[in-house]
């Protein structure tokens, strides 16, 4: 890889923190285990090789550290290429040597002098895990949201106990100092920065069964992914956001939501206490009586406050046979009726209206691969929206009732291994031509007919290998070999389709509550978001709609796609922003059921009723 | 013969819709061809304009640039009020057209597209037919089909008919255009030529055509098949073997599949340009007005098509069947794909011609044969079932 090309790469990290847990079974970095600052991940590494060819740090003793943690594994290009189709491991190696070569030539590294904030935060913490070297705190000091700028933070400490976060609290009241809470990163409007402290949760990852209450208690830096994979072992489940997303900072930003949202709610639904240290180092929980209320939903919007260090989490029931199915569509009207009615009749434990990213984009591991897909789906089968329900056999019986013409579970994996096999395949320019009174899906996902997809198909975990790039076929093909790799059940608990969002550019999220019986307000939004991306050119689509409360309401995404590397698409991506949000809130005043979760960022703990009912 | 129509009488202008569909391509080129003063009125679609439109199917159907030069294109759409045109343009042409050609239809069988079957072939009829009553139009000629009789077999005679049930929208709208035609005509006093064609295929010639529907399309579903697992013969075969698909000697194919017909079922087929022929022959020597078939003297059995395909695509296999058969997943996914053309795989209507066996008479035998079913699916094949002709074209619906 050419050097400008090694740079490219690590300047388009999308700061997603998937290398920072272990998703597709190949262990994480190996250098991040001792000491897991953002530095030390794949992720950070980038941020740095990027810094120092902007001069914005130099070798550090920290840096030495860091690049000396990296065994060259590979690792990182696995786990890279699935979710974003980057191969970070040039970057890797990059950095490796521009140490070394700093150090050959005879350069000592710069070291930082501790200061006496740092020194008092190194006896709350232990040494190792409070730092004001540069090498740490640069990965620390970006975001790809495009509003963000350049911002370092003095020191980053990880503390290990809600004990030691109340003694930093303490610390920060009494000296003044600014802080910023950072779970892995990233936050919907990138609001994890500090130019004082930055209070990396990582090294709380405890999780504690309380089965009995059908509760699991996690610490702040539990990941959604660690979280969902201990609550499956024990066979349950949790309604949790992103997979890298810490369960704890997601809840405290916006609250948890997914496709079983459908059926568990959000908010205050999803949880039964939890713990927070107050700004002046009080810990409290919110099951006690003088806790501060934050089941209140402020409707102007609010601060962060306490930091929660531990939340006891709703465990569900898990039904043995339960399948996912997708219900195709032509249009939006029919696919957002069909879950709003699916929300009133209580049909399913994870309702969600895909659009056409999902359909092509996420499920592709290959960019060429990706546009015959999204081709397939929307020319072949004339798919532009699919509802994607995850029931049981009872509940996917009443589907079938409903004379829809459904996808199986079959059908999908049949699919996700033949996507390599679609385009110019015989069989389906046979679909394709169809011109009857059928939807063309409805033929392909006719039961009798299965047998002969099956045999036109060239579906095997080999098949799908062959999209990508040579050196990583072995590693698809083992990985979809597994079967949760096409069990849409597995991949929509642990989310790990829709972590490829980003696999072009980083999305910029507009997440809205909307009255779910008012489908045309929905498509006035949706296409007035559309318009106003297209107008400045930002590539935009559609992201999902789950209903809420029977169908009452319904939690909707719409996404902008910035190239955060290039300074054009952020400035058009920000007038596309500034131009939506006066958008929105003029649907806001037409309509006080429409929220905006920009005003209810930091209230993610409140009551579903407080935000969804009360104007 | 007389020509009816002098076609160096000025006074003559003829008006003609449907001109980028298969029929209405073929006759607007011969009627040029004979001199005939023709408008043609073609709606703007997906961007083309009409002009283009109607150049990219003047490509298509073979025709001699300079033998449609003269034909004067006006863009408008017989679906809209005032055929789509401005008052001025609408009075203009209403008071110059003496007569009107009504080729332009929605041929679609599907029952989702009922509305736009009907806004052609009804709606926009109505508006043609007053645009004539309120012009100086004395003679309307309507394209219909010979499969207006609904669900019935046996002799259909060349009269109207008021079937209770029909094999679906596209039937059921042209029987409906062909009783408003009548109505509004008898009370207008314009004269009024109902042409019934059968099933029309590619050209005697060259089997060219641009549509590959009707006859085309179970056929095609054939030839999917046989791609398709051929696919599969050429590696191991393992996968085409369970579905009983397997390579016999001579490079025969060996195709499970059960077609459902009836005992003395056949479908009417005519070649394009038998249809013009016939067209002309009746527009040029009927005075009066009527109904006639352009049909075959004999339907070609649904049993003779199936073993056309047999020996066209070297298969065995292909077998009819009664509906009691068991259905595997070949049969499935060619019963689901032609489900709106199986109907006429048992089709027992037969068709008498009475008002055109003078016309017949003398003239080459056009019977479908295989020779003639060779020439239309070779064509076809060639180009990928039309997919390389839509590369050039707008190839409307």
């Amino acid at each position: 890889m050419e050097n400008s090309d090694v740079l490219q790469t690590a300047r388009r990290c999308r700061h997603y923190a998937m290398c920072k847990i272990d998703f597709l079974d190949t262990g994480i970095c190996p250098g991040a285990v001792e000491r897991p600052f953002v530095s030390f991940f794949p992720q950070g590494r980038m941020d740095l090789y990027s810094g120092i060819h902007d001069k914005r740090i130099t070798v550090t003793k920290e840096l030495i550290n860091i690049a000396d943690a990296c065994s060259l594994c590979g690792k990182c290009d696995k786990q890279c290429h699935f979710v974003t189709g980057l191969r970070p491991f040039a970057a890797m190696q990059a950095l490796k040597e521009h140490v070394r070569n700093f150090l050959d030539m005879g350069n000592h590294p710069e070291e930082t002098e501790p200061d006496n904030f740092l020194r008092e935060m190194q006896d709350i913490t232990g040494v190792k895990w409070s730092s004001s070297d540069p090498a740490i705190l640069l990965p620390y000091a970006d975001d790809p949201f495009p509003a963000s700028s350049l911002m370092m933070p003095g020191y980053v400490a990880m503390p290990a106990s809600a004990s030691e976060i109340s003694e930093i609290m303490k610390l920060c009241m009494a000296k003044d100092m600014p802080y910023a809470v950072r779970g892995n990163g990233s936050s919907v409007i990138g609001d994890v920065m500090s130019e004082g402290l930055v209070i990396d949760m990582n090294r709380m990852k405890g999780i504690r069964f309380d089965e009995k209450n059908w509760c699991v208690y996690a610490e702040a830096g539990v990941s959604a992914f660690e979280l969902q994979k201990e609550a499956v072992k024990k066979g349950y489940r949790v309604n949790t956001a992103e997979p890298s997303a810490l369960v704890c900072a997601n809840i405290m930003c916006s609250g948890l939501f997914s496709n079983f949202s459908h059926s568990c709610g959000t908010f205050a639904d999803n949880y039964v206490n939890a713990e927070f240290v107050a700004p002046d180092g009080s810990i409290f929980n919110l099951n006690q009586r003088d806790a501060p209320n934050l089941f209140s939903h402020d409707k102007k919007g609010t601060q962060a406050g306490a930091v929660c260090t531990e939340a006891g989490i709703k465990l569900y029931p898990v039904p043995g046979d339960e399948e996912g199915m997708l219900i195709p569509f032509a249009d939006m009207e029919g696919a957002v009726s069909f879950a709003a009615e699916l929300g009133r009749r209580r049909i399913g434990n994870a309702v969600g209206v895909l659009g056409g990213e999902y359909l092509s984009v996420f499920i592709s591991p290959a960019d060429e691969l990706a546009r015959n897909v999204k081709d397939f789906f929307s020319r072949t089968l004339r798919i532009k929206y699919a509802v994607l329900v995850i029931a049981d056999r009872y509940d996917r019986k009443i589907i079938h009732e409903m004379d829809m013409p459904v996808i199986s579970q079959k059908l999908i994996t049949l699919l996700t291994l033949g996507l390599s096999d679609l385009k110019g395949n015989e069989y389906l320019k046979m679909i394709e031509d169809y011109s009857g009174d059928r939807e063309p899906c409805e033929i392909l996902s006719d039961e009798k007919i299965l047998p002969l997809l099956e045999s036109f198909i060239n579906s095997s975990p080999e098949s799908l290998a062959r999209a990508v790039p040579e050196d990583l076929a072995g590693f698809y093909k083992d990985l979809y070999t597994r079967p949760e790799m096409t069990d849409m059940v597995w991949l929509s608990m642990f989310r790990i389709i829709s972590s490829c969002m980003g696999r072009y550019k980083h999305p910029v999220a507009f997440i809205l509550y909307l009255p779910m019986d008012d489908i045309p307000l929905i498509m006035e939004i949706d296409s007035e978001l559309k318009r106003i991306g297209d107008k400045h050119g930002i590539h935009n689509d559609y992201g999902f709609i789950t209903p809420l409360d029977m169908g009452k309401r319904a939690v909707y995404e719409y996404d902008y796609y910035v190239d955060h590397t290039s300074e054009t698409d952020r400035i058009n991506c920000l007038n596309a922003m500034a131009e939506a949000a006066e958008v929105i809130k003029g649907f806001r005043r037409r309509n006080s059921c429409v929220k905006w979760i920009q005003y209810s960022l930091n209230q993610g703990f409140c009551r579903s009723e407080n935000l969804l009912y009360i104007d | 013969m007389k020509a009816y129509i002098d076609t160096k009488d000025s006074k003559k202008l003829f008006l003609l819709t449907g001109i980028t569909g298969f029929l209405g391509s073929h006759l607007a080129m011969e009627l040029a061809k004979k001199g005939y003063s023709i408008v043609a009125l073609i709606r703007s679609m997906n961007g083309k304009s009409g002009t283009d439109r109607f150049r990219d199917v003047c490509s298509l159907a073979g025709a001699d640039n300079d033998t449609v030069s003269g034909i004067r294109i006006m863009e408008g759409d017989m679906n809209l009020p005032q055929l789509g045109l401005g008052t001025e343009q609408y009075e203009e042409l209403k008071d110059s057209i003496t007569d009107i050609i009504n080729c332009a239809a929605d041929t679609s069988f599907t029952e989702k597209r009922r509305e736009s079957v009907e806004r052609t072939n009804v709606h926009g009829l109505g508006n043609l037919l007053e645009f004539a009553v309120k012009g100086s139009c004395t003679f309307f000629h309507q394209v219909s089909t010979a499969y207006v009789f609904g669900k019935v077999s046996g002799i259909c005679k060349e009269e109207l008919t008021s079937p209770a049930t029909f094999t679906n929208v596209y039937e059921e709208t042209k029987c409906r255009a062909e009783h408003t035609a009548t109505d509004i005509c008898k009370n207008a006093g314009i004269k009024l030529n109902i042409y019934r064609p059968g099933i029309v295929c590619g050209d005697s010639a060259q089997g060219r055509t641009f549509r590959f529907n009707g006859l085309y399309y179970p056929v095609k579903s054939v030839h999917r098949l046989i791609e398709s697992f051929k696919t599969d013969l050429l590696s191991d075969g393992k996968k085409a073997h369970r579905m009983g698909v397997k390579m016999l000697d001579g490079n025969r194919l060996f195709l499970p599949l059960s077609v459902r017909i009836q005992e003395s079922s056949g479908i009417n087929i005519i070649p394009v340009d038998y249809f013009v022929r016939m067209f002309m022959g009746i527009m040029e020597g009927r005075h009066q007005g009527g109904i006639f078939h352009i049909v075959q003297k004999e339907n070609c059995p649904a049993e003779s098509l199936i073993e056309y395909t047999k020996r066209y695509f070297n298969i065995e296999g292909l077998e009819t069947a009664n509906s009691e058969s068991t259905e595997g997943p070949v049969e499935r996914i060619f019963n689901l794909y032609n489900e709106a053309y199986l109907p006429y795989l048992e089709d027992q209507r037969i068709f008498s011609s009475e008002n055109t066996r003078h016309l017949r008479e003398n003239a080459p035998d056009d019977r479908f044969t295989y020779e003639r079913f060779k020439l239309c699916v070779d064509y076809a094949v060639k180009t990928g079932w039309g997919k390389m002709l839509e590369k050039n074209s707008i190839i409307s619906g």
